[in-house]
């Protein structure tokens, strides 16, 4: 293992405090390349069927890829692979950590944990040393403190993950951060980490990447460099980052509005959209290796949260946080950001939270809940941050919250059920479905619950040549679409650059061989990508899943869209349901969605 | 006829996100597009268009439907009162 | 003499420029082989330190070994030589030479001979090569 990847997997216990190297076999490598590929088939391997994922067992896999720690495109992301509290299934979130690139120095392309600590611990891995350790002051710290106080100790050239009070509580929307700014956020990963008492991981590392044909590496690079100076599309989607997505979902009419009531928000435009961020961007910020570098760093100048300072905000923050729950002030949804980031949670179900409760406030449903006093109104984002800290510490009514919608719309009632909008148990992220058959399918399918990272088929359906409201086509595009970010999450690269220079998936056979040396083929890759979804799905089913948790929430089957230009838009049953089967029969799945004989035979997979 | 046009991530020293044109010329995206671009220099056409096409980051939707999926493309004729969106293409987010 | 100059307001802190370096020198990516940082300022990207090719050259002075020596124009570290005491790192006023953590002697930034590679890297274009206002 002497080119790209570092050649090791880290296996800890926290229970017992043993740890292991284990080799990286050839078939995790040739099979399913890295990242979320490798989550697939280790989450199965590792986590015993029908384990609590609160419970030591579940193991938490923090995992990069061949790319990773290399000047290629996108290459500093890690990706954190659990069994979610939420769902009861496979989640795999995403994140850009200098963790990453300090994993593979330090000799590891991944950490697989299980087990639970005695008391508060931090798992610090300096080259070969490990140790567990316990670390009673950080317990109750935020992830800003948390992170300062680890780079205090141990320098500042170390990658962090940490915890903050959200995942000590195990709220289901706990994330995992890294430099501050980047989480891990989705599926409750943050909880599993506190569940196991672990604080922190702060990894170090003297060694280095090496690539087989490293100068072939640099050739591409080079050449990338120069495609995406002369790309007018990379360069004004650099410029907006990812708000610019506002102005999109809102002229389609498809935003997020008031707990999904309606899917254009006015008020936006100019304020937290992306003409609107710019207004507090200070300054241009970028992943590590990345030539992108499209994320931004706002200050707001003036008012009552003047002074506040972050990386940010992002498209789906302003959304769940800002036309979500009728707030269009932007320095209140940078405030709400930010105080999300300290506390370790997720804004995406935070806002999706946020919103369901005041649309239960303004249906009066709230009347009969023990120790609710004050209501919470759309556009009031002062309440709002203030239940933050609440919910991440589970006191007062943001215990309520802290479980995420669907235990809460179970509590109220009937309803309730209608508009608790998630899929999976996980939260909406900010496109609304009944825009087009493509999204609705992405969101029903996605194994980890609603989740716009698998798929964005709107490119094709909205902005691009297929309609929205028909299902032809549909299944073809969301299982492509899935297919190739499934590729580009398990080399683990970022998707974005991708999609803007852009970079096609038989690039990639160029830059792994230039790395690692092994020729992986474009067809190669593709079936991988088949494999992996295939495995996770398999997963899925072991743990209870089924057909009947792919699906929507029924505001998006009975209730049109009220405005907008896809008005009365909404997802009709009987063609989700073809659309779904046809779907399965893509993936090689039968009518239940249970992968055949067939499929497990084509894919290399043991049937058990 | 009045034209409704919101611009995203193109046009923005030329144009506000939202504005209404009077507009006289030839009624198809097509001829409003050329309009566009006479109006606002002509090197925009080239960022645009590419032989008679849209640029595949550049996305150009009528009443909220896209052109890449109207049969007639740039010929699809505009009537008073219709909306058009230019942007850039997004893709993930 | 030549030397590079990082506009530290445009810096995006993306350590392009680091991974660069270290595959340069080193043919590794490597961010603690690097001749050039871009330091963390609390939770944001601050100040770079890359070698400011004084004249006279406090690291070359406190050397040894006389393993830094002025060469064509540039403040040239011999490694060979070097036998890692650490003095050069404290005599140099920006803090702009390590040692390296593998082989254990001093790394700085070497203009790549002639042509710097980060700055051909740096997506934002936020590094130079001025000339040293010193000569």
């Amino acid at each position: 293992m002497a080119y790209g990847y570092s050649g090791k997997i880290l296996f800890v216990d926290l229970s017992s405090g043993d740890h292991q190297d284990q080799e990286l076999s050839e078939t995790l490598i040739k099979q399913d390349v890295g990242g979320r590929g490798w989550g697939g088939f280790l989450l199965n391997e590792m986590a015993p069927p029908g384990v609590d994922p609160f419970e030591p067992p579940n193991v938490l896999l923090f995992l990069t890829g061949p790319i990773t720690g290399t000047l290629a495109p996108g290459g500093s992301k890690y990706v954190v692979v659990t069994k979610s509290p939420v769902s009861g299934g496979f989640c795999d979130s995403y994140s850009s950590g200098r963790l990453a690139l300090e994993m593979k120095a330090a000799g590891y392309d991944g950490l697989a944990i299980i087990g639970k600590a005695k008391e508060p611990s931090i798992l610090s891995i300096n080259n070969q040393k490990v140790e567990i350790l316990p670390v009673p002051d950080l317990w109750g710290k935020d992830t800003f403190q948390t992170e300062k106080l680890l780079k205090d100790k141990y320098g500042e050239e170390v990658g962090v993950a940490c915890i903050g009070p959200a995942g000590e509580n195990l709220v289901a929307f706990a994330s995992i951060n890294s430099d501050y700014f980047r989480q891990a956020a989705r599926g409750g990963v943050g909880a599993v980490m506190g569940s196991k008492h672990l604080k922190a991981i702060v990894v170090k590392g003297t060694g280095g990447v090496r690539c087989y044909d490293g100068r072939r590496l640099m050739e591409m690079v080079r050449e990338y460099k120069t495609r995406l100076g002369g790309s007018d599309h990379a360069q004004r989607r650099m410029k907006y980052g990812t708000p610019l997505t506002m102005n999109i979902t809102n002229s389609l009419g498809m935003l997020p509005t008031r707990n999904f009531q309606e899917s254009v928000f006015p008020e936006a435009t100019g304020e937290i959209d992306g003409d609107g961020v710019l207004k507090d961007v200070v300054r241009h910020r970028g992943c590590i290796g990345c030539l992108i570098a499209c994320s931004k760093i706002s200050r707001v100048e003036k008012g009552e949260f003047a002074g506040d300072i972050l990386e940010g905000p992002e498209y789906e923050t302003l959304a769940m946080l800002g036309s979500n729950l009728g707030v269009a002030n932007r320095a209140a949804v940078i405030r709400a950001n930010l105080l999300c980031d300290r506390l370790g949670l997720d804004t995406i179900s935070a806002g999706n939270a946020l919103g369901f409760l005041m649309e239960c406030f303004e249906k009066g449903l709230m009347r009969g809940q023990p120790g609710v006093t004050r209501e919470l109104k759309f556009g009031d984002y002062r309440y709002g941050i203030e239940l933050l800290p609440q919910i991440a510490h589970r006191q007062g009514i943001g215990a309520l919250l802290a479980d995420g919608v669907r235990p809460l719309a179970r509590r109220i009632g009937a309803a309730a059920e209608e508009f608790a909008m998630h899929v999976k148990g996980l939260e909406f992220p900010a496109y609304d479905p009944r825009a087009g058959y493509g999204i609705a399918l992405a969101y029903a399918v996605s194994p980890r619950g609603a989740c716009h990272r698998r798929a964005w088929p709107p490119r094709i359906e909205l902005l691009g040549n297929l309609p929205p409201d028909t299902i032809e086509g549909k299944p073809e595009i969301v299982k492509r679409m899935f297919d190739e970010n499934c590729i580009f999450h398990s080399l683990l690269v970022c998707d974005f650059p991708c999609k803007m220079v852009p970079l096609e998936v038989g690039e990639f056979e160029d830059y792994l061989h230039a790395i690692t040396g092994i020729q992986f083929s474009e067809r190669d890759l593709w079936t991988m990508a088949e494999r992996v979804e295939t495995r996770i799905r398999l997963y899925n089913l072991r743990e209870g899943l089924s057909r009947g948790d792919d699906t929507l929430p029924w505001r998006v089957f009975e209730e049109g869209l009220p405005g907008g230009p896809r008005k009365g838009a909404r997802i009709s049953r009987e063609e989700f349901d073809r659309m779904l089967s046809r779907y399965y029969q893509l993936r090689g799945w039968d009518e239940k969605g249970v992968p055949l004989p067939g499929t497990l035979q084509k894919l290399g997979i043991p049937s058990s | 006829m009045k034209i409704e046009i919101t611009r995203i991530g193109i046009l923005e020293n030329d144009l506000p996100p939202q504005s209404r044109i009077e507009y006289e010329g030839p009624a198809t995206l097509g001829g409003f597009l050329g309009f566009i671009a006479d109006e606002f220099g002509p090197g925009l056409i080239g960022n645009l268009l590419d032989r008679d096409q849209l640029k595949p980051h550049i996305v150009m939707l009528l009443n909220g439907r896209s052109i890449r999926a109207l049969p007639e493309g740039l010929k699809t004729p505009i009537k008073d009162g219709d909306h058009i969106i230019l942007s850039i293409m997004m893709d993930g987010g | 003499m030549p030397r590079l100059k990082v506009n530290e307001n445009i810096c995006v802190g993306c350590l392009a420029c680091e991974l660069v370096c270290s595959f340069q020198q080193t043919g590794e990516f490597n961010l603690k082989r690097s001749g050039i940082r871009i330091l963390m300022e609390g939770m944001f990207p601050g100040e770079a330190r890359v070698c400011r090719q004084c004249l006279p050259a406090p690291c070359m002075q406190a050397c040894p070994v006389t393993a830094i020596q002025e060469r064509d124009a540039i403040v040239e570290l011999d490694r060979e030589k070097c036998s890692g005491c650490g003095l050069c790192v404290e005599a140099c006023p920006y803090q702009a030479i390590w040692i390296d953590p593998q082989d254990d002697r001093a790394r700085k930034c070497n203009l790549c001979h002639g042509s710097p590679e980060c700055v051909q890297y740096c997506p934002k274009n936020a590094i130079v090569l001025e000339k040293n206002p010193e000569t």
